[in-house]
């Protein structure tokens, strides 16, 4: 009887518990009886009559084994038997299946991918101990730098003293150049100068050693140094022993008292594309400690739990006050700003990417739209085979499970595509963005990117169902079987029209958008920078304080250096300056004009101030206006001179001509201008960047301003970086200990200047072009629908007489309508967003008429080529053929 | 249409067939039921004792019949099956659908031979 007892406990199974087993049971076995006391009356002997009962349910059992085991899933085997034949459906129209699914996996993917970008730089949280808690402060105020995140030292030592109930912790530091001797090799790395407690205000442990300790950045406490994992790494080979160590630090030796763990960064972020800080030291006493005029140091803090952003905000505000009553002379016009730490991080790359953001959110929108169309089409052809089901005893439920089953097996599809697009785009997208970006690096497909991916997916699989399931599920069936596919689908036509016209506005305004971008790229590339940056090999040098203490022994070094560098074969001419253009070096403040009266020193004219060997400007190909360029004559000892830029003069000189007049960059020990006559005029140039405002600028002869931190910019025949090697000879002839690093050709510089705008019209242009496409797609897939649809129409009217060009045109016209309502639907929205718009243009209106009238001819061009197509099919349909057959 | 089709139909139709039994016939056990089947199928793999028991739990679970344990003639125990009140009003609504659908059926299949 084990066949039975199978039987009952797979029934039981099915449906339910233990006792439901024991009731079927004792059933089945009744029933047995029965079959068996049946059989005895009829004839059978008793034993034949057991064995035959018996084999009624054995036989039963055994042919239909297979189907009862998977009926006690029946919810799973319903799902496979759905998911089997969507897939079944969707293998019969391959057309169809790999448009949706590569629409949107494309859609998915790209929105990934950007979505990756933007949570791993502006979103993701900075990897400090509860980073919510850390801000930036700064001064706010007339500078002309343009620079707003600094702040004076003093102001530092106030805000910490008079705000202890806000932060548990207020910390400074700034950027410099470390000159690092000693066994190893020379070598400069990108270092920072913190107060003493930088490290515990970030809550970071060091991975060996320790970090500082309060009171190690006082001016006689021991030197000490902190080092990145990357320097422990180079310079030391991971040696664990490093700690306790000394290095020699600009000539001064310093005890190794800790290395950070690999992750560790700080600054998250370095302004002017320096890379990272590799060594921590502390706070160095230095002349502008004192200084209220000096905004040269950048604070950050931890707010005390609980206390809000806005209260940390009032109490800095009562302390500025406070402060710029105090020393009014210094402090008036500045006002303390308080920024989350994790915007101020993402800085300028914030704006650009959640532009990207949004732009990408419009692809997917204009995906979802193409989708729902397409699922649209499709729906209305089923209607036949749907009514053909339910007449079959297919219940309403049913059918729209299956037709969900169908979506979500496209959506599951587009999954997988949107992830490999995902995983392909991320490398694209870190691999074309400007490395100024902060945190690009880890970027990475993570966890909640996929699930949000997933979840996109699905919502767009229930969504584009649900709608043709509804069409499908509410067929009329006598209605639908009668006609067949032949009557225009009603309501579904009207919707998908309306969908038509909302993908060409979504791609109006992207191409709108992106036109006004690569107009804008197009301004920027025609700027004149000022200078040639072709073949100019660009490198840095940091003479030792100790070694070239004062500044005749650096006017030594350099003329060494430029006397050697110049002879070496390719070399066409050299030249130093302390700061040159899109380096993100630039040495501002502010300078006298004799015969102005300005209130205060720094607060009058302001230029860039290079310091420049003779042959600067040839090196540059900066060229002369008037007068003469530095030549011998400006050596240490002759008269103080400078050169002004063409900029300075319109601003500070506007009438009249500045040869001959003097001007001041620095003062004598008691306070009276150091006043240089001008001697010459040249070009200006873009210093600080493609985009930046110009600034004026005043050049004086670095024989006569030396200064420690050189530039050094070579000329050659070739290509300037195969002068690297050369150079750093060079320079290791004149002093072994001294280094030269940061080798770039000046058109890197350019390039890297330019970069965040090229990335950014690239993408909004690729975006554009998508749309596009997709929006050609459209109109070309609802107008073949509407020709198939009214075929029988189009029939009666040939037979009527009407020319197959009247046919031809009644189509277009059609097409045309959708495509003019949609441009009008654009056209109000990219009126909204132009606002937005404008700060990302360079040089052109947001509202410029030839972007418009441009981008409107294509998408009606688009429209026109897309609808040609199936208007011929109308054309050439056979009235004959058409009036029979329907 | 796949083969699939042919079991839901046949599982919608044995469930109307169980609930016309017991309301033209009274209540019966489930061998009683085959009985009854047996006389008015063409087709003998419809006997088939065991098919039986998964219609007459699901009409049970829907609340359309009743099971009781009663005394057979020869006094053995049996459950016998009495169709309820919302089985009769679903009989009647089902037996309209069914008779709707078949006469589609019959359209399409003419239509179509």
């Amino acid at each position: 009887m084990g066949g039975l007892r199978r039987f009952v406990r797979r029934l039981a199974a099915f449906f339910g518990s233990d006792r439901a087993e024991t009731e079927l049971n004792r059933e089945v076995e009744a029933h047995r009886a029965l079959v068996e006391e049946d059989l005895v009356r009829r004839g059978a002997t008793p034993d034949a009559a057991r064995a035959a009962a018996a084999r009624a349910f054995v036989g039963i059992e055994s042919a239909k084994d297979a189907q009862r085991d998977a009926r006690s899933f029946a919810w799973l085997e319903d799902l496979r038997r759905d998911v089997r034949y969507a897939l079944h459906v969707l293998a019969s129209m391959p057309g169809f299946t790999l448009a949706v699914i590569l629409t949107l996996g494309l859609g998915i993917g790209v929105a990934s991918s950007v979505f990756s970008l933007v949570r791993a730089v502006v979103l993701r949280p900075l990897d400090y101990a509860e980073p919510d808690r850390l801000v930036q402060i700064f001064e706010t105020g007339p500078r002309e730098g343009g620079e707003s995140d600094w702040a004076t030292y003093p102001s530092f030592r106030d805000w910490r003293a008079g705000s202890r109930d806000e932060f548990v912790e207020i910390a400074a530091y700034r950027y410099g150049l470390l000159a690092l001797t000693g066994s190893e090799q020379a070598e400069s790395v990108l270092g920072l100068e913190v107060s003493d407690r930088m490290f515990a205000l970030l809550g970071v442990e060091p991975e060996i050693g320790r970090t500082f300790a309060a009171g190690d950045d006082r001016p006689n406490a021991a030197r000490t140094v902190v080092l990145s994992h990357a320097l422990w790494q180079r310079r030391y080979h991971a040696d664990p022993a490093v700690v306790g160590r000394s290095v020699s630090i600009d000539d001064v030796a310093h005890t190794i008292v800790g290395v950070m763990p690999a992750t560790f960064r700080f600054p998250t972020a370095v302004p002017g594309g320096f890379g990272t800080a590799e060594a921590w030291i502390p706070l160095r006493p230095s002349s502008d400690i004192e200084d209220r005029g000096s905004h040269n140091y950048w604070v950050v803090g931890r707010l005390r739990r609980g206390v809000t952003l806005d209260r940390a905000r009032a109490a800095m505000a009562t302390i500025g006050v406070r402060l710029a009553r105090q020393y009014p002379d210094t402090n008036r016009d500045f006002t303390v700003a308080v920024e989350p730490l994790k915007e101020h991080v993402a800085g300028t790359a914030r704006p650009a990417l959640l532009l990207l953001l949004g732009t990408v959110g419009f692809v997917l929108l204009l995906t979802c739209v193409n989708i729902a169309n397409l699922l649209l089409v499709r729906s209305e052809a089923r209607r036949r085979e749907m009514a053909m089901r339910q007449a079959l005893g297919a219940s309403p439920g049913r059918l729209v499970r299956q037709v969900l089953t169908e979506s979500l097996v496209l959506a599951g599809g587009g999954a997988i595509v949107g992830f490999a697009v995902a995983l392909g785009g991320i490398r694209v997208l870190v691999a074309l963005a400007p490395g100024s970006i902060p945190r690009l690096d880890q970027t990475t497909l993570d966890a909640q990117v996929l699930a949000v991916m997933l979840g996109v997916s699905l919502v767009a699989g229930l969504l584009f169902g649900l709608v043709p399931a509804r069409f499908g599920s509410h067929v009329d069936v006598p209605d639908a079987l009668k006609d067949g596919a032949r009557v225009s689908g009603g309501g579904t036509g009207r919707i998908r029209q309306v969908l038509v016209s909302l993908q060409i506005a979504l791609a109006l305004m992207l191409l709108v958008g992106s036109g006004l971008l690569v107009k804008s790229f197009m301004q920027v590339a025609g700027l004149d920078i000022g200078f040639r940056a072709p073949h100019l090999l660009t490198a840095m040098v940091v003479l030792s304080p100790a070694r070239y203490a004062d500044g005749q022994r650096q006017v030594r070094f350099v003329d060494e250096l430029l006397r050697r560098v110049q002879a070496l074969p390719g070399v066409t001419s050299a030249a130093v300056s302390q700061t040159i253009p899109m380096t993100g070096i630039n040495d501002q403040g502010g300078f006298a004009v004799e015969g102005r009266s300005d209130p205060k020193e720094g607060f009058g004219p302001h230029a860039n101030r290079p310091h420049v060997s003779a042959a600067y400007f040839d090196t540059l190909g900066i060229r002369l206006l008037a007068g003469r360029l530095f030549d011998d004559r400006d050596a240490s000892d002759g008269a103080p001179v400078a050169v002004v830029s063409e900029l300075a003069v319109r601003r500070y000189w506007p009438t009249g001509n500045p040869l001959g007049r003097r001007l001041a960059i620095d003062w004598s020990a008691d306070g009276k201008p150091v006043w240089r006559q001008i001697v010459g005029v040249v070009q200006s140039t873009r210093h600080f960047g493609l985009e930046e405002p110009q600034k004026a600028e005043v050049y004086v002869p670095f024989a006569q301003a030396p200064v420690p931190l050189l530039t050094l910019v070579v000329r050659t025949t070739g290509n300037p970086t195969d002068y690297v090697n050369a150079v750093r000879a060079q320079v290791s002839a004149i002093d072994p200990q001294q280094s030269v690093f940061a080798f770039q050709s000046m058109e890197e510089l350019v390039t890297a200047s330019g970069a965040p705008r090229r990335f950014q019209t690239a993408l909004v242009a690729t975006f554009g072009a998508l749309a596009l496409i997709l929006a050609a797609i459209g109109i070309y897939g609802v107008m073949g629908y509407m020709v198939t649809q009214r075929s029988r129409e189009i029939g009666v009217r040939l037979a009527l007489g009407a020319r197959p060009r009247d046919v031809v045109l009644m189509v277009l016209r059609n097409g045309l309508w959708l495509t003019l309502a949609g441009i009008l639907v654009g056209l109000a929205g990219t009126f909204a967003l132009s606002r937005v718009l404008a700060g990302f243009l360079y040089g052109v209106s947001a509202l410029d008429p030839t972007t418009y009238v441009a981008t409107i001819g294509v998408l009606v061009t688009v429209a026109i080529v897309a609808a040609y197509r199936p208007s011929r099919r109308a054309a050439s349909v056979d009235p004959l053929v058409v009036l029979r057959d329907g | 249409m796949s083969s699939e089709e042919r079991v839901e139909l046949l599982q919608g139709t044995l469930d109307l067939i169980v609930l016309r039994a017991l309301a033209s016939m009274g209540p019966q056990h489930a061998y009683g039921l085959a009985a009854r089947l047996a006389q008015v199928a063409d087709h003998p793999l419809t006997l088939n004792q065991g098919t039986l028991y998964p219609a007459l739990v699901r009409l049970d679970q829907k609340g359309w019949i009743k099971g009781t344990w009663q005394k057979t003639e020869s006094n053995r125990d049996a459950k016998y099956y009495a169709i309820t009140r919302p089985g009769l009003r679903a009989l009647e609504k089902e037996t309209e659908r069914w008779r709707r659908l078949a006469g589609l059926v019959d359209k399409l299949l003419l239509n179509e031979g």
